[in-house]
């Protein structure tokens, strides 16, 4: 995963672009991250040092992703990370079991609605 | 606030900003790639389904641990029992800075407490500091004899 390691941190390709990274902030907003985390009923008071941890994780997370999808994309030769990037992405890395239900693999799925179980969401933008 | 979805349970307000994930996205990934805008909001998607996987995991470490309130520590393991430890390095040095910051912002904050003065006073302090600073730099501009 270090072929494109050009500060040689470990991280492959655009990680470069994390050097500049402010680490004392997060760019999701701090409130709607608590608000996410607190719908699930279960989930007891979490402290704010936490929902920063969250969220710093979340970008992480986020920022794997889109590249895990866009390497297979790159794979195909193609300039527009699509829909079964992201499928190829959660049946290529164990950790992204969890994405299952949310991508079904039937690659006919392509659309606004973009989710198995849950209720499509317009895209307002 | 965008109640007009909410007999299907899904809250625009429960989604990530649009925008601060594309942002993110196009930073991670090559100028010349793209990526469909409903590719951006699976991302959200799953990106919002993380969050849910990690607090609820974080919540069972936070009662296994007896406590009340989920701390940081918590997420940290959590992270680590599902797989994420690659991420604790980077999350850990983030917190540290965080919390830095944080306290430099209530020494600043208790320094100006400890010189006395109201807002005013230190207002007209601040005033006449501009001042004196730029009368400086006007002789300063001229010709020295």
């Amino acid at each position: 995963m270090a072929e494109n390691d050009d500060n040689g941190d470990g991280e492959s390709g655009a990680a470069t672009a994390g050097d500049a990274r402010d680490l004392t902030t997060t760019v999701f907003p701090h409130a709607r991250i608590r608000k996410i985390i607190r719908a699930d009923p279960d989930v007891n008071i979490i402290s704010a040092d936490a929902v920063f941890v969250v969220a710093k994780a979340a970008e992480l997370f986020l920022e794997k992703l889109s590249w895990v999808a866009y390497e297979t994309a790159n794979g195909e030769r193609r300039r527009t990370v699509q829909y079964r990037d992201l499928v190829a992405a959660v049946e290529s890395v164990d950790e992204y079991f969890f994405l299952e239900d949310i991508l079904p693999s039937n690659p006919k799925y392509v659309g606004k609605e973009g989710g198995g179980a849950r209720k499509g969401k317009n895209a307002t933008d | 606030m965008s109640s007009s979805d909410l007999a299907g349970g899904i809250d625009e307000d429960l989604s990530l900003p649009k925008a601060t994930v594309t942002k993110l996205v196009n930073e991670m990934l090559p100028d010349d790639i793209s990526c469909a805008k409903e590719t951006r909001d699976l991302l959200i998607d799953c990106c919002v389904e993380f969050i849910h996987l990690v607090s609820s995991e974080a919540n069972e470490v936070c009662e296994k641990d007896s406590r009340k309130t989920i701390g940081p520590e918590h997420v940290i393991t959590a992270l680590q029992r599902l797989g994420f430890e690659d991420y604790i390095a980077e999350v850990r040095d983030s917190w540290d800075e965080h919390k830095e910051s944080q306290k430099e912002r209530e020494k600043r904050g208790k320094r100006m407490e400890k010189t006395g003065m109201t807002d005013e006073e230190m207002a007209r302090a601040q005033e006449e500091m501009f001042a004196q600073a730029r009368l400086r730099m006007q002789q300063s501009s001229q010709p020295n004899q």
